[in-house]
């Protein structure tokens, strides 16, 4: 099996990991394939320093997060968070209210309110990642990675309350 | 929605929905890094100079005011002006080199690359301010040639005519130097400092690690 066809089957294996990160950062679903684009470029660029010792998801959490963070792409005008809440849920019936889309639109939704690098942290956290991973990925100190958790748990809970409390 | 549901209801996402990734190993045209655009920048930058040299090269040496012993003077004044181009532009290269080397991964690259951007930075300042001030003689010799013909029909004295505009208008030129570089420089490098900053400042964020 050639090198680009083995990344290609790991990434396709991971491709979740991409499909969340862009839509974490990127708001406009047609920029976001654009994200993974340059996100699946920026891993097959640095593939070679990757060693198989680690994890293939751990090394694809590191880079594509980071991608995301820096990149930069010529400005349409940003929807308003309400915007982009609105365009997530849409096609979701109203009797499903309750049903798994709708919470993790609410998730999504709640993305929107937080920092770029708060955004990192928390996507990680929800993958899993342990903290120790969480700090190694981003360059931060563990305690600073647990202070920051800390404080994006409690904004979460209070944009999801506020989030429900509208739709009552 | 509690809280800590929303980690299992992450967690239950499922990707295969997802579409698979297809071969498409190029770089995105839409989503850049700011190395690539910076890199973009300057290959750009090299051939705009190595062009303007050859055009000024040529049209100077076709003008009037340039001919005869003008010329070789003319030719000392912009072979100095290379020389010291190329001393710049080897600078640039190195600033390629490095930039082209490091990947922004982790928080150590982008500090890297916020500290060789930041003295690239004030090179290319020096730079232009320096290219600007070289250029000046030679385009208001060129464009006292062009208005020395009105000036003859007009019957106009160029001394006096000089020494009234002369003080506003070099600086008028040099304002609009002034501001044609730092818009220039804002808007090819200053703009990815300015976004990484914004980035390790958030990262660098004095936290309270006792909470």
């Amino acid at each position: 099996m050639s090198k680009e066809q083995s990344f290609l089957d790991q990434i396709n294996q991971h491709r979740g990991i991409l499909y969340k990160i862009a839509r974490i950062y990127v708001d406009d679903p047609e920029d976001r394939a654009d994200l993974i684009q340059e996100m699946t470029y920026q891993v097959w660029r640095s593939y070679d320093s990757f060693k198989s010792q680690s994890l293939f998801s751990t090394y694809l959490y590191r880079i594509c997060l980071n991608t995301a963070i820096l990149s930069f792409k010529k400005e349409k005008r940003r929807m308003t968070t309400e915007e982009s809440f609105y365009i997530e849920t849409e096609h979701i019936l109203q009797d499903d209210e309750n049903s798994k889309e709708i919470q993790l639109s609410k998730i999504y939704y709640a993305f929107k309110h937080l920092t770029e690098i708060e955004k990192a942290i928390l996507f990680q956290y929800l993958e899993g990642l342990p903290h120790s991973d969480i700090s190694r990925n981003l360059g931060l100190s563990e305690v600073n990675v647990r202070v920051r958790f800390h404080r994006i748990k409690e904004k979460i809970k209070s944009i999801i309350s506020k989030t429900e409390e509208n739709e009552n | 929605m509690k809280i800590d549901n929303i980690q299992e209801i992450w967690q239950s996402e499922s990707n295969n929905q997802d579409q698979p990734i297809l071969n498409q190993l190029s770089a995105s045209e839409k989503f850049q890094n700011p190395i690539r655009k910076i890199k973009r920048n300057m290959i750009f930058e090299f051939v705009c100079y190595l062009l303007s040299f050859f055009l000024i090269l040529k049209v100077v040496a076709r003008n009037e005011a340039f001919l005869n012993e003008k010329l070789s003077n003319y030719y000392i004044v912009f072979a100095v002006q290379g020389m010291v181009c190329l001393a710049f532009f080897y600078q640039f290269y190195l600033f390629y080199k490095t930039i082209s080397k490091v990947q922004l991964t982790t928080l150590k690259n982008l500090v890297i690359f916020r500290y060789e951007l930041k003295i690239a930075l004030h090179i290319y300042r020096i730079y232009c301010y320096l290219f600007a001030i070289i250029a000046l003689p030679i385009i208001l010799v060129i464009l006292f040639q062009i208005g020395q013909i009105s000036f003859e029909i007009n019957n106009i004295d160029i001394v006096k005519w000089l020494v009234s505009i002369a003080p506003s208008g070099i600086l008028i030129t040099f304002f609009f130097i002034f501001l044609f570089t730092e818009l220039y420089l804002y808007t090819s490098y200053g703009i990815y400092i300015k976004r990484v900053d914004k980035i390790l400042k958030e990262m660098e964020d004095q936290v309270d690690e006792n909470v």
